[in-house]
């Protein structure tokens, strides 16, 4: 009954709000890229084709593209093939950016799952134990690993992780997202869960081990960044009055450090936590280049680099979608742990 | 002291104690790993003895294949496309290569010779080619090649004019070309075509019946409608007849092909050739590292950097480093239309001007200097009229001849490097360093630009630079193909020249398509040497690496002819013969055990 009509209030009052908002802001954020990408110079058509393809051939990919219509024009008909599905054509893979997104998607959302649940467990880990024990030698040690963590960027992780756990110890694979001898039919996108959908509990473990290192890489600088948030955040809710009476009342430390000055402590967490994960989704190229793994943000760059418009587009519109989906779940997140939010909302 | 004394408020007794242990740990730990970590032996002499110990029985934990299995796995800088009416890039030629058929082919010392055609003749205008095809040359899917899938392999990459249609789109006259019977088709062209043979070596003859049934209509080819174009690019199967057919086509990640039994030519496969090859898309100098070592890469790609390449040699036993000589030539490309480059002495004198043994001994030790208009591996190559070479006092006596002696100052000269390409900005600041200290007043601005303002800038002269080194490759291993690439006037406002020889191109125009018109082999040759040497007369380009395609491999247990120089490699794509490349399992199985 209260999950109930907690869902509903949410509903009602606040995620359709939400919801709205985010159509438009989506809607804003293509006006702009797609303008910005389209004023950028150069032919793109040219440039797909090659400087040896017959000037009628470049013609017809720039009438494909209504290149030659006015901007305005061009956003008119993006948006009509929009609503039909499509997103235009790719000048790299020269099909649809839609069928490209669906192809490359679920790979970068497979890798951040599983940096999401690493993330959360490392930072929840790491954080508590440094926070409920506030200059321990526990806590100096995390620290200095959380210093290490911050400034050392994801992609020189990937590298160190390939060189030691690939190189040296032979532990996991150095690239891609499956051995090459396995063969999964594709159902999902996601090689962890079409290989249980296909019954092949060995292409499930290797797809977990090629999961491992692109994972960890990204995860770790996340970690140490809010492992830190949630350990000041901690510690400030330990000095509160609140705390202080159950300790009075003889409630252990324990109990009080993990679940009633955890609790508050998630609140400025959540959100930071939240956009990270989200901004895997645009930030992971560099460690997708390194292990072969064919994934959104590594076409996105690709596409930008080859000034391929409508994968501009389509690229940076995936984007936003998934951090207004973040940004939503997270307030949602937020609600739950606050009730003030819930009552004000 | 004051920073000593906030850290020392800051942080206890036990906590800078730690930091220090952790500090002094991590340093002597970094100083083990590089002294004592786990790597790869040095080599010594890399003499592979031929001990072939039994081979291991059970399956080798994640990636590692069988030892029995034989897989060949390259690198590359893209996962190639599969249609080939499309690709035209270094993984897709050597993809098609390999997948697909042509009607001729060549061999090592450049050689055209039948393959699915087993004879040809043609008409003393040239005008016309008749091929007569073998019988039985089968398809993947089963089905026997007959001339009608020759027609529709050229209607279709004529017309959808993507790949190498620029080759053949321009000469074929597709209206006259007609299938006689079965196994005999006569091309017409609209003009004779001296290296068209050579152009034949790009027309992929797919399985027509295939393509039609995967065909989409409505599509941009009229009553062809997408010429099954969205299935060919989805990489589900191959319309091919070659040496290697689509196992799996991992998009964004790697192309699986597995080997044809039934090819036509099977006979011609190496004892020992791979029954499995991996394309791989990726370049990343650390995985490539990581995956030679592992041995689970055999051969990588030309992207590397050099220091790459020598580590690769240096720490990692029984790997060589194949050097493939040959089509493709580094320019810096002067726009004449610019000042002071519009005038003939000062181009001239920037030739003499310039240092290039040092550009080759201190920046690219592995390129060979080029000396004239097209690489000297090409047919028709001849030597140039001049050898040119440093000589700050030729080039001096040179640029007082020009008009703009005393002004030179006036006349900044702008030169850009392709930023993809750091080395490039090396022998940029070397020029630069050479012309000035000519000390007459040259300046040399020298810019670094990315690529796609390279090629937008390029498309006019007036936002073209005064000087911009690019690589240039060839179609086919003919000067002819170099002389079309850099200085027809078909190719103005491509990267493919930065030249604008407005002031004598309908001659130079009219002389490349004279030469390129002559049926006889050694007559044409003889007017490619005029046109070199009329093009070499006009100083329009400083010539300065013939390129070395640098490959790294693991010799032990890789046999490619193509790194003893017995493979047409001048050629895009046909270094990689996949079909003639021994790969030992078993020699691999000991190097990992």
């Amino acid at each position: 009954m209260f999950f109930t009509s907690f869902i509903k209030s949410i509903y009602k009052s606040f995620l359709l709000r939400r919801l709205a908002i985010s159509l438009l802001a989506l809607f804003g954020l293509s006006l702009i890229i797609f303008t910005l990408a389209r004023i950028i110079p150069g032919d793109p058509a040219r440039m797909a084709l090659g400087p040896r393809a017959p000037e009628d051939v470049v013609e017809r990919y720039r009438e494909m593209l209504h290149l030659k219509d006015p901007i305005v024009v061009q956003y008119y008909y993006w948006i009509s093939d929009l609503f039909h599905g499509r997103l235009g054509m790719s000048l790299v893979t020269f099909r649809d950016v839609s069928a490209d997104i669906l192809e490359f998607l679920p790979a970068t959302l497979e890798l951040m799952f599983s940096v999401a649940i690493i993330q959360i467990i490392g930072t929840i880990m790491l954080g508590t134990i440094s926070g409920c024990k506030p200059n321990s030698f526990i806590d100096s040690s995390l620290r200095l690993f959380t210093y290490i963590g911050i400034t050392i960027p994801a992609f020189v992780w990937a590298i160190i992780f390939q060189l030691i756990f690939s190189y040296w110890l032979g532990w996991f694979p150095a690239v891609g997202r499956i051995s090459e001898e396995l063969r999964v039919p594709r159902v999902t996108g996601f090689m962890t869960i079409d290989s249980l959908l296909a019954g092949n509990p060995r292409a499930f473990i290797d797809a977990v081990q090629h999961l491992v290192l692109p994972s960890l890489s990204l995860a770790l600088g996340s970690i140490a960044q809010e492992a830190r948030i949630l350990r000041s955040s901690l510690v400030d809710n330990i000095g509160r009055d609140y705390v202080v009476t159950f300790y009075s009342h003889g409630l252990p430390y324990r109990l009080i450090c993990f679940k009633y000055a955890l609790k508050p402590s998630l609140l400025g967490l959540v959100p930071v936590m939240g956009l990270d994960i989200a901004s895997i989704i645009a930030n992971a190229f560099m460690v997708e280049t390194i292990f072969n793994w064919p994934g959104i943000s590594r076409y996105g760059i690709i596409a930008m680099l080859r000034k391929d418009l409508n994968a501009i587009v389509g690229v940076v519109l995936v984007v936003g979608l998934v951090y207004t989906i973040t940004n939503i779940i997270v307030d949602v997140i937020v609600s739950i742990l606050d009730p003030r939010i819930r009552r004000r909302g | 002291m004051k920073s000593l004394a906030i850290i020392k408020k800051a942080l206890t007794k036990m906590q800078i104690a730690i930091i220090i242990i952790v500090i002094l740990i991590a340093i002597v730990g970094g100083l083990a790993a590089v002294f004592y970590g786990p790597k790869p032996t040095m080599v010594t002499t890399p003499v592979p003895t031929p001990s072939i110990t039994t081979p291991a029985v059970s399956t080798p934990a994640t990636t590692s294949p069988a030892p029995t299995e034989r897989i060949l796995r390259v690198s590359f800088a893209n996962v190639p496309y599969p249609d080939p009416a499309v690709g035209s890039d270094e993984a897709s030629s050597n993809f098609l290569a390999n997948v697909y058929d042509t009607l001729v082919y060549v061999t090592p010392n450049l050689t055209i010779i039948p393959w699915v055609a087993e004879k040809w003749d043609v008409s003393s205008d040239g005008l016309k080619w008749t091929f007569y095809l073998r019988k039985g040359v089968k398809f993947h899917s089963g089905r026997e090649m007959t001339a009608d899938d020759v027609y529709f392999s050229l209607v279709r990459l004529i017309t959808i004019g993507e790949g190498y249609a620029y080759l053949l789109a321009p000469y074929v006259d597709l209206n006259n070309t007609k299938v006689i019977d079965n196994y005999t088709i006569q091309i017409s062209l609209k003009k004779p075509y001296g290296a068209f043979l050579w152009a034949l070596l790009r027309l992929y003859i797919v399985d027509s019946e295939l393509v039609k049934q995967h065909i989409k209509k409505p599509g941009p080819y009229g009553e062809w409608g997408d010429f099954a174009r969205e299935w060919l690019m989805s990489g589900e199967k191959d319309a091919g007849s070659g040496p290697y057919m689509i196992k799996e086509y991992r998009r964004g990640e790697a192309m699986i092909l597995q080997r044809f039994k039934d090819w036509w030519n099977a006979k011609a496969f190496a004892p020992n050739a791979p029954d499995t090859v991996i394309m791989y898309g990726f370049t990343d100098p650390a995985t490539i590292r990581t995956l030679m070592a592992r041995r689970e890469l055999e051969i990588t790609d030309q992207w590397q950097p050099l220091e790459n390449y020598e580590w690769m040699i240096k720490n990692i036993k029984y790997v060589e480093l194949a050097k493939l000589y040959g089509g493709q030539e580094f320019y810096l490309m002067l726009n004449t239309q610019k000042p002071p480059l519009d005038d003939i002495h000062v181009r001239k004198a920037l030739a003499y001007a310039f240092d290039y043994d040092t550009a080759i001994k201190d920046i690219n030790p592995y390129e060979k200097r080029a000396i004239t208009v097209a690489p000297s591996t090409l047919l028709g190559w001849c030597s140039p009229p001049e050898q040119i070479r440093y000589d700050p006092q030729k080039a001096i006596e040179e640029l007082k001849k020009s008009k703009y002696w005393g002004q030179f100052d006036k006349y900044p000269i702008v030169y850009w490097w392709v930023a993809e390409v750091p080395w490039e900005e090396r022998v940029a600041l070397l020029f630069k360093s050479n012309v000035e200290a000519l000390g007459v007043g040259l300046k040399v601005e020298v810019v670094k630009m990315p690529w796609l303002s390279v090629v937008e800038a390029l498309s006019k002269v007036n936002t073209s630079p005064h000087i911009v080194s690019i690589f240039v490759q060839t179609d086919y291993p003919e000067v002819g193909s170099m002389l079309m690439n850099r200085y027809h006037s078909k190719t103005y406002g491509t990267w493919m020249q930065n030249e604008w020889l407005y002031n004598y191109q309908p001659k130079l125009d009219q002389m490349i398509e004279d030469a390129l018109a002559t049926i006889n082999n050694n007559e044409r040759y003889k007017k490619y040497c005029e046109v070199m040497n009329y093009i070499f007369s006009l100083y329009p380009s400083i010539y300065l690496y013939e390129h070395t395609t640098l490959k790294a491999y693991q010799a032990y247990y890789v046999d490619w002819p193509a790194a003893k120089g017995d493979a047409p490699y001048q050629i895009l794509g046909l270094d990689l013969e996949y079909w003639r490349i021994n790969v030992y399992p078993e020699k691999r199985a000991e190097l990992i055990k």
